[in-house]
């Protein structure tokens, strides 16, 4: 088994950073524009990318509000996704938030594990853009 | 304030100005139209003059939250100014102004509403969709 790890201050407050990972239009600002979600445990949460083409489908396990966040991802998956899970933690540092964000329980770190890796990087990113400056790089449905 | 920490709504009710500005500030009507679905009034409690306070209690799936604020100005049926500050689960924001004009429009009214300022975009969204789900109810009750 392998994990994806991310560590990320953040210069927002923990409620943004909540919001941002929870609520639809949040996520939509910073992963991708398709977005079905909403703030509730037991919830599923599906992501869409490439018109729709490519769907992450997520359980929301568990919500902590300010704290945690907790995704199964469930079938039909990406190739490898299967039996993933992912994790937010949060906590308070430094007036803004740290970030610790996990991708668990990969079977092999051969083909995308190392893309999805990067991508994590990628959206991340774009998470902090859109906390800290208002403006982050979701991908984006075609036309 | 920076208008990309502003939000500015505006809506054509259709009952008088009159009616809007009771709708707004009574207690038992409050409890009807704040929030939202899933967010249940606990307890509303105002001082409705200059420099009088007010305070709204929420309940949802995280917990209880508290709106409160003072009011800045009250002109009886056309104006309230009021600032807001939001404590909950996840700590207090920053405190912000409510800016809330009732205009005579044939028998009903046009609304404004301002608020701000809202530095950090998921707060300023959660607000923009607070203030959605207030006027759907309002319209039923209306």
């Amino acid at each position: 088994m392998a994990d994806i790890l991310h560590s990320v201050p953040i210069k927002a407050s923990l409620k943004a950073v909540y919001t941002a990972i929870t609520d639809p239009e949040g996520l939509r600002s910073w992963w991708t524009t398709d977005v079905e979600a909403e703030a509730r445990e037991g919830s599923l949460a599906v992501f869409g990318f490439e018109g729709g083409q490519v769907q992450m489908r997520m359980r929301v396990k568990s919500l902590s509000p300010g704290k945690a966040v907790r995704w199964q991802v469930e079938e039909p998956t990406p190739p490898e996704w299967e039996g993933t899970e992912i994790s937010w933690d949060l906590s308070e540092s430094d007036g803004g938030t740290s970030l610790r964000f996990a991708h668990r329980g990969w079977k092999s770190t051969e083909n995308s594990f190392a893309f999805i890796n990067y991508s994590w990087g990628y959206y991340l990113l774009s998470l902090v853009k859109y906390l800290e400056e208002g403006q982050g790089f979701p991908h984006d449905k075609p036309g | 304030m920076k208008d990309a920490e502003r939000l500015v709504f505006r809506r054509v009710m259709p009952a008088p100005p009159a009616r809007m500005f009771a709708l707004w500030t009574e207690p038992t009507s409050i409890r009807k139209w704040f929030g939202g679905e899933e967010v249940e009034v606990a307890g509303a409690v105002l001082d409705l003059q200059p420099g009088g306070a007010y305070s709204i209690t929420v309940r949802d799936a995280a917990g209880d939250s508290v709106i409160s604020g003072r009011f800045l100005v009250v002109e009886v049926p056309a104006r309230l100014v009021y600032t807001w500050k939001l404590e909950g689960p996840m700590g207090a924001t920053a405190e912000t102004t409510v800016t809330v004009e009732f205009r005579e429009l044939g028998a009903g009214t046009e609304l404004l509403l301002e608020h701000g300022p809202f530095p950090e975009p998921p707060i300023r969204a959660l607000h923009a969709q607070g203030w959605e789900n207030c006027f759907r109810r309002q319209l039923q009750l209306l």
